[in-house]
């Protein structure tokens, strides 16, 4: 399960994704390919609403990003910074990263549970300056599970019956089969929105 | 010889040194009750000595450093660095002392020291960084003005070892400027 955290503006990303794990990234029966869309420096905000984060995205030889997350002290929340590793892919008409964190405020990564091999996915979606980050809603996972749309185990409370957490077992090109559907993108929730940052001096 | 690289904007002194820039065994104003200087927490852009554009993060940290994480921008941007810093007031003038952490996602271990940087903000606000010119402070050093060390060779590097209270007491003076470089990055506030 995807637990590790990025600065600010992962953490909210990243408590939902531990509700969705998946087996493998996606994109992997089909190669990751840089978007050179996501290049620059993005500025959104923490789940909080009030401190900025920047993002840098650098594009890597690879076919890696770089992702560069830099969160200045606000209030009584304190300064962070941190890196991802990134990859992108294309499955039909939709847009999906994978990210892995890679350090925490210039050092190992702090989160005990979390290593450098876990990695979350996101679907994304460019309008202008405007990046808009998805994640897997695990409700609407869970009743595609349910419905044998792609293979996996959906975790409900004993109690209520609610869905805890699912973890989809597909294999890499079940899964990106299944997320290159044309209505796949509806199995996200949006989570944050970034807007590009003129470079320009 | 120490072969780190100092990444992002220090790349092109590196290329001409092709070693580290000069550093000190011991960190500038550890004699004095030197603080952070809230003046550069924050967001700055501006270009470096080649006028490649980069952003440069300043971020107050609890324990009185500042993490300073340095991005090149623009288009085919692949560099960045992050360090560590702290803040000396000597005299008139102003340093950090930058301890290197990362450099093009790779973490840096292998530190020999401080390095001093100087900087200073104008009226307008303009933010500039200098490091020391190694051949300056090399010559320095052979000529028995400052009390260092400098390796074998073209590319040899050059340690300043003072004790702190002499570092100090070199570095608040007016005649130090003249050992460092021109300005390797200047910069304006954007937040």
């Amino acid at each position: 399960m995807r637990i590790a955290k990025f600065i600010a503006i992962a953490v909210a990303a990243l408590s939902l994704s531990a509700c969705v794990s998946l087996k493998e990234p996606i994109g992997t029966s089909v190669g990751f390919k840089n978007d050179p869309a996501l290049e620059g420096l993005w500025v959104g905000h923490t789940d909080k609403g009030k401190a900025i984060t920047y993002v840098h995205v650098i594009l890597n030889d690879n076919d890696t990003m770089t992702a560069i997350g830099v969160t200045p002290r606000h209030g009584d929340d304190k300064a962070a910074w941190g890196t991802l590793e990134m990859t992108t892919v294309k499955l039909g008409a939709n847009r999906y990263l994978n990210e892995r964190e890679t350090s925490d405020d210039g050092g190992p990564l702090k989160d005990a549970s979390s290593s450098p091999g876990d990695s979350a996915s996101a679907y994304y979606r460019l309008a202008g300056d405007t990046l808009t980050i998805s994640m897997l809603d695990s409700d609407k996972v869970a009743k595609e599970v349910d419905a044998g749309r792609i293979a996996g185990i959906v975790h409900r409370d004993d109690k209520s019956g609610m869905v805890q957490s699912v973890e989809v077992t597909a294999d890499g090109a079940a899964l990106d089969a299944w997320l290159a559907k044309p209505d796949a993108p509806k199995l996200f929730e949006p989570f944050m929105v970034l807007k590009r940052v003129e470079t320009g001096l | 010889m120490i072969r780190i690289k100092f990444a992002a904007t220090l790349l092109a002194v590196l290329a001409l040194a092709g070693c580290y820039p000069p550093v000190t065994t011991h960190p500038l104003g550890s004699t004095t009750n030197s603080k952070p200087d809230t003046a550069l927490a924050g967001t700055w852009k501006g270009v470096d000595t080649d006028g490649k554009p980069h952003y440069v993060h300043f971020l107050q940290q609890s324990d009185s450093t500042i993490s300073a994480v340095v991005v090149e921008s623009g288009a085919k941007a692949e560099d960045w660095f992050a360090a560590k810093l702290t803040c000396a007031k000597l005299g008139a003038n102003r340093f950090l002392n930058g301890r290197l952490e990362w450099t093009n996602d790779k973490p840096e271990h292998d530190i020999p020291g401080t390095v001093p940087v100087i900087y200073s903000i104008d009226a307008k606000g303009t933010l500039t960084l200098a490091m020391m010119d190694e051949d300056k402070v090399k010559n320095a050093v052979r000529a028995g003005k400052i009390k260092g060390t400098v390796e074998k060779g073209q590319f040899g590097d050059v340690t300043i070892t003072e004790s702190p209270a002499a570092l100090d007491k070199l570095f608040a003076s007016p005649a130090v400027t003249k050992l460092f470089a021109q300005p390797f990055l200047t910069l304006h506030r954007v937040d």
